[in-house]
Order: C-alpha cells, then sequence, then structure tokens
C-alpha cells in the first residue's frame, strides 16, 4: 500500500508579521523560523501508524513552496517517510488553493497511491480547500475532518468531527483522500538516526508550473476591532492594579 | 422553481433548521443589494417538509427541497452531485454555504466541478469601484484580513459563522418547491452518528471563565492558571483546542466551534491567540479581557481589555497583589 502526505512549511509565529506598504501582501519580519504545518504532522503521523501496522507500506511526502520548504521534508524523513518530492515554487504570494490542488495532483498521478493525507487546513493561510480539491481532480471520494481511521476491505472507515463534539462515522472506499483533524493521534519527534539518514536522502525536485488562478488578493488589511479593546499601560504592577480594580467593579473578585 | 443567481445551500440537523442558514441568507441578500442578483435556498436530505417551511416562513425566500430518500446524514458525494447540477441548471454566478463541518466538506471539491473560484471562511463583503464583490476572509490565525477577489464566473463561497447577523423576521413565506432525487453515493456512505460526549457542564453555568491557550507554554503552567481562576469564586477552567488536543486538558473544557460555545459574564483569554474557531465559541460573553504576549494577535480584536505580557509573570503579579 502507497500512501502520499501533503505538508506545508509555516512560520513558528506571526508576532513580527506585518501589512506591505502597499497594503498588497504581508512582509515577516526579523528572522523567521520555520515549521511543519501542525495540522500535516497529524496526518503524516496517522500515515505512519499505518505503516507499523500494516506489512509493505510506504509513505512519501509532498510539499509546495520556495527553497527554504527542503527542511520540511527533512523533517518529515526524520519521522520515518520514505521519500519527498518537493514543488518549487517562485512566487511565494497569496497562492490559489485550485492551482496548487492542480500541481499537486499531477505529480500524485506519477506514483500509485492508495490514500493520500493532508492536514485538514494551513495554519498561515487557513483554506481547508487542498486537499479536497486534490481529490476532485483525480476523481477519487474525499472526506474531511478526520478524527478516527481504520483500513479493511480497500476500504477507509473514518470518524469525522462535527461541530460541538458530535462525529459520523463514514465509510469511504480507496483510493481516496482523508483531511486529518488535530487530536487524532500524538504525532512523533523525529529520531536523530533518521534525521542522519534524512540528510544523506535525495529530495525530488519539480519545477512549478503556472496557471491561471481564479482568485487573487486585492488588498490586506488588519481586521476591525469588534470590541473597546482598551489597552492597559504601565508597569506590570499598574497593570495588575487596574485589572483588579475593574473586576472588583464587575464584583467577581473574592 | 425559475432560475436564480445565487444558489444558497442551508443546513439543518435533528429536523431543525440551522441558525447559520439565516446568516448565509443575510450574505446572498446583501450580495443582491449590490448588483441585481435573485436567491434561491436549498435544503438536501429527506423528512424536511417541516425544515422547509420553517426556512421559508424565516427568510421570505422560495425554498427547493432536494428530497434524496434514505439520506438521513449529510453525504458529501451525495451533496457534490446535486448541488453541482443545480448551480449548472440555475447557470448560478455563486453559491454561498456555510464555513462548517458540511460546507468546507464539500465546498472545495464543488468548485473544482463548476470551474469556480472557492473562497472559505468569508468574513466580510466589500465592493470595488465597479461594484464587483470583494470578500475578506482572514488569515495567519486571525492577524489579518485578506480581500479576495473571484476571477471566474462562478464562484462557491463558506461563511464565517457570527459575521453576518440574522435579518429581521419577514412578513411574507416563500414558496416551497420539492423534487424527489434517488441519488446514492459508490463510494461514501455514513453508518451513523456518535452524540457528543458529556456536556461541558461547568463552562455553561459559569458566570466567570478562565481559558487557557498554547501561548501558555507548557503543561506546568497551567496551575498557574488554575491558581489564577481561583482568585474568582465560580469561576470554571476553559481552553482552546490545542491544549486538548495536546492531552494538557480534558474535552469538556474545550471553548470552540468544535468544543463548548459559552456566554459567560467575563471571559479571560489566557494566552489564546484567537483562532476563528475559537472565536466563534466565546464571542458573545459579556466581558472579555486578554493577557497575551503578541500584541498583534488576533484575540485583542474582540477584547474589551487587552494586557500586553508575559502571561506567567503577569498572573503572578495579580495574585501577589490580591493576597496582600
Amino acid at each position: 500500500m502507497n500512501i502520499l502526505v501533503c505538508i506545508k512549511q509555516v512560520p513558528q509565529s506571526e508576532s513580527a508579521t506585518v501589512i506591505n506598504a502597499d497594503k498588497t501582501w504581508i512582509v515577516r519580519g526579523g528572522h523567521v523560523e520555520y515549521k511543519m504545518n501542525r495540522f500535516d504532522e497529524y496526518a503524516l503521523e496517522e500515515a505512519l501508524l499505518i505503516k507499523e501496522r500494516l506489512p509493505d507500506v510506504r509513505v512519501d511526502v509532498i510539499t509546495f513552496g520556495p527553497e527554504r520548504c527542503r527542511d520540511v521534508l527533512k523533517r518529515a524523513f526524520g519521522m520515518g517517510a520514505d521519500d519527498g518530492v518537493h514543488i518549487l515554487s517562485h512566487d511565494n504570494r497569496y497562492n490559489d488553493p485550485g492551482t496548487l490542488a492542480v500541481q499537486l495532483g499531477r505529480e500524485a498521478a506519477k506514483g500509485s497511491y492508495d490514500l493520500i493525507l493532508t492536514g485538514i487546513m494551513s495554519e498561515d493561510m487557513m483554506q481547508a480547500q487542498t486537499g479536497q480539491m486534490l481529490a476532485e481532480n483525480l476523481g477519487w471520494p474525499c472526506v474531511s475532518s478526520v478524527i478516527g481511521l481504520d483500513l479493511k476491505e480497500k476500504r477507509a472507515h473514518v470518524k469525522r468531527e462535527l461541530e460541538g463534539g458530535m462525529k459520523s462515522l463514514v465509510r469511504v472506499t480507496l483510493p481516496c483522500v482523508l483531511t486529518i483533524q488535530a487530536g487524532i493521534n500524538i504525532p512523533r519527534y523525529p529520531t536523530l538516526s533518521k534525521i542522519l539518514k534524512a540528510n544523506r536522502k535525495e529530495v525530488k525536485t519539480v519545477p512549478d508550473t503556472q496557471i491561471d488562478p481564479l482568485q487573487s488578493c486585492e488588498v490586506i488589511q488588519y481586521p476591525a476591532k469588534q470590541r473597546a479593546g482598551v489597552v492597559l499601560q504601565g508597569s506590570r504592577e499598574d497593570k495588575a492594579r487596574e485589572l483588579a480594580r475593574i473586576l472588583n467593579q464587575k464584583n467577581i473578585m473574592r | 422553481m425559475e432560475n436564480r443567481d445565487i444558489l444558497i445551500i442551508g443546513e439543518h440537523l435533528d429536523g431543525k433548521l440551522k441558525p447559520s442558514t439565516l446568516e448565509l441568507v443575510t450574505l446572498g441578500q446583501r450580495m443582491a443589494e449590490q448588483g441585481t442578483r435573485t436567491l434561491g435556498l436549498v435544503l438536501i436530505g429527506d423528512h424536511l417538509d417541516g425544515v422547509c417551511e420553517d426556512a421559508a416562513r424565516q427568510t421570505g425566500l422560495d425554498i427547493l427541497y432536494l428530497r434524496v430518500p434514505g439520506c438521513d446524514y449529510y453525504n458529501g458525494d451525495i451533496y457534490k452531485t446535486l448541488i453541482q447540477a443545480q448551480a449548472v441548471a440555475w447557470n448560478v454566478s455563486h453559491v454561498i454555504t456555510a464555513h462548517s463541518s458540511q460546507g468546507t466538506d464539500y465546498a472545495p471539491g464543488l468548485a473544482v466541478r463548476l470551474y469556480a473560484a472557492c473562497i472559505t471562511g468569508v468574513n466580510g463583503l466589500e465592493q470595488t469601484e465597479n461594484g464587483e464583490p470583494l470578500f475578506s476572509r482572514a488569515i495567519c490565525g486571525g492577524n489579518f484580513n485578506t480581500l479576495i477577489r473571484s476571477q471566474s464566473r462562478c464562484t462557491v463561497l463558506t461563511v464565517q459563522p457570527g459575521y453576518f447577523p440574522a435579518r429581521d423576521h419577514v412578513d411574507k413565506p416563500g414558496q416551497v418547491s420539492t423534487e424527489t432525487h434517488e441519488c446514492v453515493s459508490e463510494t461514501t456512505q455514513v453508518m451513523g452518528m456518535e452524540k457528543a460526549r458529556a456536556a461541558a457542564s461547568a463552562l455553561g453555568q459559569a458566570r466567570i471563565i478562565v481559558s487557557a491557550g498554547r501561548g501558555i507554554g507548557s503543561e506546568e503552567n497551567l496551575d498557574v492558571v488554575r491558581r489564577f481562576a481561583a482568585l474568582f469564586p465560580g469561576s470554571a477552567l476553559g481552553g482552546s483546542r490545542p491544549l486538548i488536543d495536546m492531552g494538557w486538558l480534558e474535552y469538556k473544557h474545550q471553548v470552540g466551534i468544535t468544543g463548548a460555545v459559552v456566554s459567560p459574564d467575563v471571559y479571560i483569554a489566557c494566552g489564546i491567540s484567537g483562532s476563528s474557531q475559537h472565536i466563534a465559541g466565546m464571542n458573545t460573553s459579556g466581558y472579555v479581557i486578554a493577557i497575551n504576549t503578541d500584541p498583534h494577535a488576533a484575540i485583542f480584536n474582540v477584547s474589551d481589555l487587552c494586557i500586553v505580557d508575559d502571561l506567567v509573570g503577569f498572573m503572578e503579579a495579580f495574585e501577589t497583589l490580591v493576597e496582600t
């Protein structure tokens, strides 16, 4: 059985990120640290658990992005992934998920995969679209928001998370795409020996293709404040005193 | 039912119309006010006569009930097939769905089938100088909003809950038309539902909720948050989803769309960045206080009082102050 996991590199934190001068995109200030998208870690872990459970399972990873994204494939190798493809992109702005899903689909079609896993969304762009679109491009079924997975008789038996703690139980034929929700497992850390091996591993790099996007980001702005948003000033003690005064006024202090 | 420009897909649960459907209608109406667009509301499933009448009464829109015998639960494959056919038949400019476990499940695949742009998590509507709609959506954990322009003839939207409040009751109910489709999925079967685990009763009752997020840094620091919460009698401890996913807190503490939706008098968010899924679970609280080291954290946009400081340092200082 062959499994492909789509992973993305995202910034560790957005705290130094600001809007650029012409308000068309963001600029990440200072030294930016990157990591594997948290939801993709769950997807990769789920694939690795299947590999441990069943015989003859191969787990490949694929990513899309600039040069630096090679690191996220190395991390995946460190966790136990077998092989990796890097679709090297040049433009690092707002990507229409549709154009990304087409390119992932082309690469995925070259392997004989039975199952493709993605995180439910990326932490930075929060689209929650790529997996579902990839499935459609391949003509495969897709189930999103998966928090339980079992493979039996050429089918995936999955538990989907709905609102308010409800879940639905879905049976879907293979091959299929599943988008994985956080909490399905506890992702492992890469091991030192695997990281060392990963450094010697070849990453297959393919160029990206220009595809006309169906949507574009025209303007970027800070969200409007929905409440007063009074910022407490002064020293830590000043702020603590002011908070105590406000809470006393509301009569909720002991 | 004659052709409509905007196809709105309503949601229902346990034989009731979901309130989010009314928010989808509000967005549709605002778009109709921008240009000349007509709206049609579609409901899919079985045994929905009551739901459809209720929807027609509450929205004043004509309802198309696509009845699928035996389709008791949401099935993404069936939804995609039926909505695609309807969107093509009406030659629609937009499909509006909820940014929910259902809407986000089928909208992107539907968009591929319709060669449409898919804009997810829409939280605002603006327009260009030529009156073309621009849809706002959050990125980077809610720190920024992007204004997105569609470049396709048809556009599929998923609407973030809480941003397009339901409009007032209408006098004249719409008409319900029913079409029955025998539709089964070869690939996807929904076997059943699992009800929610025990309701988060402590959160539901509490006048004050102190919630912790990833910004607390380590599991040990939860004790600092617990001591802080103990300063307020009758308070309950909440948490954002990542803490529950990491196993630091039990599910019954989870605040957000996938956990408990709460509305206490005072909500104190400690080290919570403010993801849309969390905000939708606490935004109706009476008074919101946020403590976070990052001055740009999205939680501050929905806070009455903002404290930018190191969380543990601040809480300990507050405790010392109160104890003396």
